[in-house]
């Protein structure tokens, strides 16, 4: 407290003499020219560039030694699909900035890859970029990221390097709109929190998902398909939600059976069209809140609908 | 934690001096919402007036605002979301205080909240006009400047915002 005294102190003295209102202008009018955000904390300024989009974060390179210094500590990164094409550049904006990343351990990771078959409808591109976003899932690998968000619009070209399916430093990750390979490996030891939207899960990915997260504590399922049994035996995992059904699959039955004896907390929201769902051991919950939809169709109209989807 | 503050029974006063010596009278409950004061008040060290060096008067003023407001119980989500918007709504200078002050005080929401006021103040914009709102000098060469301008030039493209807000 000894220093906060002495400033006290100094303060005090200031607001007792005239002088002080002179001298607090005049030291207002230092700091005008100051350049303040420069002279931040390191902790702030890299709280203000996670703040901003990637682009925008790297391009504070050029304002000064400084900045080009603090754009290398970013630690996360968004990329679109754009963001992998190089143009006329050597290297790709992504790749560019992956290389030159100094931060050791790295928050987020995004990827949208979703707009892929709206802007390059040629091959030879697409396999190219595939390439390059899996550099990237490597680089998840090497960089200890924490945070993936994954955004997809086709579930078969994009393959996980083998490595990601086991790495342990991830703790949350969200899928939206693409599927695992068959036989993927999906091991996560530290990961607490998996959301995964438009997505096709078979029964074998929903056991070993389950199996090989033990720490995980929130399981979110967004308009997901390709199960019809949801058996959760952790102790850890408290929290579910399922988000409305896709209708996508084939299957004609759309059931779904959901065994969660250590469950807490439960949340189905959304459309579920004609899924019969049962809740066949939920003995723990506290909360549940069920606001979902649900569509009777008569057999005929039924007819129609399957003749609509071929 | 706000929340627990406020259901002690007593109300104790805190004394808030800044660093011109103004001092402010604050509810305990509503003070604490700063971690450093929270500490402090726990360590026994509040006793009396608790001197703020690093902040000035004017930015304790804000931040004395921005605690009264997210302590009210009577405001709802809605208002406290205005609250936010208006409340960032000030020259550069004052946000750097008060993202300073909220640093120094430990107090998470308001450090968020300025961050961002800062953070939106870049996004989009050309160097130039960066420069010239945070008054950042520029020390490399022409040179250089162009050689990173070369080697990154996806960075410097695109429809980018060219007005000083």
């Amino acid at each position: 407290m000894t220093s906060g005294e002495d400033d006290e102190f100094r303060s005090s003295n200031l607001t007792i003499f005239p002088p002080s209102k002179k001298q607090k202008v005049r030291v207002s009018g230092v700091e005008e020219a100051l350049d303040r955000l420069s002279e931040l904390p390191e902790s702030l300024q890299v709280q203000i560039l996670f703040l901003l989009p990637t682009k925008d974060a790297f391009a504070t390179c050029i304002l000064s030694k400084r900045w080009r210094y603090l754009s290398t500590l970013v630690d996360k990164f968004s990329f679109n699909c754009r963001d992998y094409l190089k143009a006329e550049n050597p290297v790709s904006f992504a790749d560019y900035v992956l290389a030159h990343s100094l931060s050791p351990k790295i928050k987020t990771l995004e990827l949208d890859c979703s707009e892929r078959y709206v802007n390059w409808l040629d091959s030879s591109i697409l396999d190219e970029h595939l390439s390059q976003i899996s550099r990237s899932l490597s680089f998840v690998v090497e960089k200890k990221v924490e945070n993936v968000v994954f955004w997809s619009d086709d579930d078969s070209t994009c393959t996980w390097p083998e490595s990601v399916g086991t790495y342990s430093s991830l703790i949350t990750l969200d899928f939206i709109f693409c599927c695992f390979s068959r036989d993927a490996i999906l091991a996560w030891k530290s990961l607490k929190s998996v959301k995964l939207e438009f997505f096709l899960l078979s029964e074998d990915h929903c056991v070993n998902l389950l199996s090989g997260c033990p720490a995980l504590e929130t399981l979110e399922l967004s308009l997901v398909a390709g199960f019809s049994r949801l058996e959760i035996n952790s102790l850890k995992l408290k929290r579910l939600n399922l988000k409305g059904y896709w209708m996508a699959n084939n299957r004609s039955d759309h059931s779904l059976e959901i065994i969660a004896p250590y469950l807490q907390h439960l949340e189905i929201s959304g459309d579920l069209y004609d899924l019969k769902c049962r809740l066949v051991d939920v003995s723990s919950l506290v909360n549940a809140c069920l606001t979902f939809n649900l569509k009777c169709i008569k057999d005929i109209r039924f007819e129609i609908y399957e003749d609509f989807n071929k | 934690m706000a929340e627990a503050a406020s259901s002690t029974i007593e109300k104790n006063n805190l004394t808030l001096k800044s660093s011109y010596g103004d001092e402010f009278v604050l509810e305990e409950s509503i003070a604490i919402q700063s971690v450093t004061i929270k500490n402090m008040v726990e360590d026994g060290c509040s006793s009396s007036v608790i001197p703020l060096s690093k902040v000035d008067t004017g930015t304790l003023i804000k931040v004395i605002e921005y605690m009264k407001m997210h302590s009210s119980t009577s405001s709802n989500e809605e208002e406290i979301q205005n609250f936010d918007k208006e409340f960032v709504r000030i020259s550069i200078k004052t946000i750097l205080n008060i993202l300073e002050a909220a640093n120094f005080l430990d107090i998470r929401s308001l450090l968020d909240l300025c961050a961002e006021a800062v953070a939106n103040r870049i996004k989009n914009k050309t160097p130039e006009v960066v420069r010239k709102i945070f008054n950042i000098t520029s020390d490399f060469t022409p040179e250089e400047e162009a050689e990173i301008r070369n080697e990154t030039p996806w960075a410097f493209e695109g429809d980018l915002d060219h007005s000083l807000d």
